[in-house]
């Protein structure tokens, strides 16, 4: 009897060991179907609190079961290190700067993607230029991170952030050409003294949001319209230099200078936005969107929601358009400028941290985003209502042309910023169309550009509204300067953080400043004792050492 | 026998506790919040003395002794320009708050009509529960170059320029001074009604008989009697001085204005919390409750040497 009861006993038991993995299987299945919410934090408002609410993200839905569930902030940067040391972060997070992800990396909060990329499809292709940059800049050599906006080919992805200006008032003053400080100085004082007022309220001459984190670094942006170097860096002490491939200081730079003599000159004459040190992007926003401001500097990329704004209230004459400047001294010298083609961001870095719930599905979405069929709905949209394919070529439709240019809200509202971080890659497709159909040469003047706009660039004199500067420039991929980072322990690092800090009040003593040369004077003694060269010969050093890092990984990556 | 004496005092007081058990009881929350968000965090202090790395468990993290202390010592690009605003701007603010509000509430009790002084003690409170970023919003609509103020000075030819009164070192102080006053008003003012409710009648009534005026009044029995009240809320105010509200300064602080407006908790948001060194910003929290700890004991002690008036 007892052996009976031992036997049944046993027999239960090898049940249930069967039966186990069956109800483990059962488990893994509904991971991977469930409905995955996954909450992001975002800088940019979105017009939807969740995903699914918008077309593009039902396909999403559809397809992986995955929605997004936004949770907007005004500056995400300022809350990172918070959330790692509270460990209250979300399951994919954006980290502005390589220190950062660093940061997290010697945290253990991120899961490293290495595993993951060995067996995809897409990601090892679409990022196979990106690889072994990444891998030179981590510590381990691993990869735990991928941007946004990269890969970008020049065609599709020419930035150029010059200076936005109303049309209203080119067509006042006969379209002219406008190039250097003293043309826009001129340009702009004038058209001040006529327009004191803009629809019953005070104009403004020159707008910048220099209340954001980011914003003390637009009035050194000289750097970038001509010469040997780019704006890469300019946050920290150090710039790019282009051609002689080598990080150099900032703050003496002549075309930095003079950038600051710039904005001191549009100051003292009551062009600059006497409110632009306490002003943020949403004021600035305003501002443009108002038509008070005559123009706005290298954040030109808001007159494209504001153009609209102007249009539906009225004003479509004063929609802005983007046209260049440099320093007399760059104009002089007719050097060519280095348009910047980023070959990594790291300051738009995405991430899957340790407290995502399934990483595996996370990971399997982004490499499917990464493919060709992902870029085109997460930046083309749905076929047969924002494209139509025309002997296999994507054309936008109209009622896409419709919305782009009379609603500022359009691409939020249907969907297309609603996964940019996974990837919105800055290429074309295999007939060479860009994913982003606004951006696509092809289209971007014919369709995308205003009658008004196109009218303001042949009253120009463009070809198209590119011309200047594809004369003007020639191809600066950053390669391997964007891969150096100081360790923010290290004493380069902490001086570093400091010269932020005083870089940010000098550029404003500077610019309000009376008397700019005794200014300027008094504030390099100040740069002087602090030692700033220590930084420039530590960045020197780290890309020396990322140069040997990535030439090794550039061999050994797949 | 004096041993006796104890046991049976502490049976009784044992006894009382029993007796008032649910008067403890509802005591407990409040040593439970105490303890947990006060005396707890206290443990955070040991990032002040090791390389705490962030996101790494606090006490793994390696010894690193006075190393903080010293650079914000030795810092005096960072610390002094810090120390001297934070004090003006919040010794200003209690001084002249409490004052303000004194004479405020005095003005109250002043006032015949009952309805008046419900309406104008209301309004005079509200301001105490908008947020800062409210109140920057009202500020920035009066002040900012294009804001009414200006507009009004220039309309009148007053003035051919703005007044950068939200961007300027030279006006930061008293914008903020102005600003706390204006907000802490209704607040401190309640705690002097309450204190000048609590006066006996039979004073006033006896400076009358003596011929008093409302001025004699006011002189001789309000103030005499306000000056305990003023003297609790200076001492508690004193623990504060290096206390500033975050959210205020993180609103009004800018480029232009930094240098005079930079305050210990801006500080040690900037260049700690920001920034991840969490090491170097809780050893200048340490240094900030400290002071703030002697100043609390040293007012309370000259205090109770000028007025015999103290809290403990």
């Amino acid at each position: 009897m007892k052996n009976h009861r031992f036997l049944r006993l046993f027999a239960l038991m090898v049940m249930l060991t069967m039966l186990i993995p069956t109800f483990a299987s059962f488990a893994v299945a509904e991971a991977a179907d469930e409905e995955y919410v996954i909450q992001l934090i975002v800088s940019s408002s979105q017009t939807h609190a969740r995903s699914d609410e918008t077309e593009i993200g039902k396909v999403i839905k559809d397809k992986f079961n995955i929605v997004f569930e936004y949770l907007p902030v005004n500056d995400d940067s300022e809350k990172q290190s918070l959330m790692l040391a509270t460990g209250d972060y979300p399951e994919i997070l954006r980290l502005e700067g390589g220190e950062m992800v660093q940061d997290y990396i010697d945290a253990d909060a991120l899961v490293c993607l290495d595993d993951y990329i060995a067996a995809s499809e897409n990601f090892k292709v679409r990022y196979a230029e990106q690889i072994p940059y990444w891998r030179a800049s981590s510590k381990d050599g691993k990869i735990y991170s991928w941007e946004r906006y990269v890969p970008s080919d020049l065609t599709n992805a020419m930035e150029v952030l010059d200076i936005g200006v109303r049309t209203d008032m080119l067509e006042q003053q006969g379209w002219p050409n406008l190039v250097s400080e003293d043309d826009w100085f001129a340009f702009l004082q004038k058209a001040m003294e006529e327009n004191p007022e803009t629809n019953g309220q005070k104009t403004v001459g020159m707008v910048l949001p220099l209340a954001e984190s980011w914003g003390p670094s637009l009035l050194t942006e000289f750097c970038e319209k001509g010469g040997e170097t780019n704006d890469q860096g300019t946050n920290d002490a150090v710039v790019w230099n282009q051609v002689e491939q080598k990080w150099v200081p900032t703050w003496t730079l002549p075309a930095v200078i003079d950038s600051y003599h710039f904005f001191n000159r549009l100051y003292q004459a009551g062009i600059l936005d006497p409110d632009c040190f306490t002003d943020t992007y949403d004021q600035v926003q305003e501002k443009i969107n108002s038509g008070r401001a005559l123009s706005v500097w290298y954040c030109t990329w808001m007159s494209t929601g504001a153009n609209a704004t102007l249009v539906s209230n009225g004003h479509p004459e004063m929609q802005y358009i983007n046209m260049p400047v440099r320093s007399n001294a760059q104009v002089e010298a007719g050097l060519k400028r280095q348009i910047r083609v980023e070959t990594t961001r790291p300051f738009d870095s995405y991430v899957i941290t340790n407290n995502a719930k399934y990483p595996e599905r996370i990971f399997a979405f982004l490499d499917w985003a990464l493919s060709d069929e992902g870029q085109i709905l997460l930046q083309s949209g749905i076929e047969g209502k924002h494209y139509t394919l025309v002997d296999g070529k994507r054309t936008p439709t109209d009622e896409y042309i419709t919305g782009v240019l009379t609603n500022a809200n359009y691409s939020s509202d249907e969907g297309f910023d609603l996964a940019s971080f996974f990837g919105a890659c800055k290429q074309g497709d295999a007939q060479g169309i860009a994913y982003n159909l606004q951006a696509a040469p092809v289209y971007y003047d014919d369709i995308f550009l205003s009658d008004r706009q196109k009218e303001a660039y042949a009253s120009l004199g463009w070809d198209n509204s590119l011309s200047y500067w594809l004369e003007t420039g020639e191809l600066a991929p950053t390669g391997l300067a964007a891969t150096c980072v100081l360790d923010p322990d290290s004493a380069e690092g902490k001086l570093n953080e400091k010269f932020k800090a005083w870089i940010a009040v000098a550029a404003t003593k500077l610019v309000i400043a009376e008397d700019f040369e005794a200014t300027w004077e008094a504030l390099n003694q100040e740069y002087l004792a602090m030692g700033v060269d220590a930084i420039v010969d530590k960045y020197n050093e780290i890309l020396v050492t990322n140069q040997e890092r990535y030439e090794q990984y550039v061999i050994t990556t797949p | 026998m004096t041993h006796g004496v104890q046991a049976v005092t502490r049976r009784d007081t044992l006894r009382k506790m029993v007796r008032q058990r649910q008067l403890y009881l509802m005591l407990l929350p409040a040593i439970a919040a105490v303890a947990i968000f006060t005396y707890a965090p206290l443990f955070g202090w040991w990032m002040a003395v090791s390389d705490y790395k962030i996101g790494k468990a606090i006490f793994d993290a390696p010894w690193a002794g006075l190393k903080y202390f010293i650079e914000f010592f030795t810092d005096t690009a960072g610390a002094g320009h810090v120390i001297l605003n934070t004090v003006v701007m919040n010794v200003s603010s209690l001084i002249l708050g409490l004052v303000c509000a004194l004479a405020f509430a005095v003005f109250l009790k002043e006032v015949r009509w009952a309805w008046f002084r419900r309406l104008v003690q209301s309004a005079s409170f509200f301001p105490y529960f908008m947020s800062w970023v409210i109140i920057y919003a009202v500020i920035y609509a009066l002040f900012s170059n294009d804001g009414a103020v200006n507009a009004t000075l220039q309309s009148l030819g007053l003035t051919n320029k703005a007044i950068n009164i939200l961007g300027n070192p030279d006006t930061s102080w008293g914008l903020i001074i102005t600003v706390n006053v204006w907000n802490i008003l209704g607040y401190n003012s309640v705690m002097f009604i309450a204190a000048i409710a609590g006066i006996p009648e039979e004073q006033y009534e006896a400076a009358r008989i003596d011929g008093a005026t409302r001025y004699h009044e006011i002189r001789h029995v309000t103030l005499p009697n306000l000056v305990p009240t003023l003297i609790v809320l200076l001492i508690l105010g004193s623990g504060s001085i290096f206390n500033s509200y975050l959210d205020q300064f993180f609103i009004f602080t800018n480029t232009l204005n930094i240098s005079t407006m930079e305050v210990f908790d801006y500080y040690i948001y900037r260049f700690g919390l920001k920034l991840g060194n969490f090491s170097y910003a809780t050893a200048v929290g340490v240094v900030k409750t400290l002071v703030s700890l002697i100043l609390l004991v040293g007012v309370n002690w000259i205090s109770r040497k000028a007025t015999t008036q103290s809290l403990f």
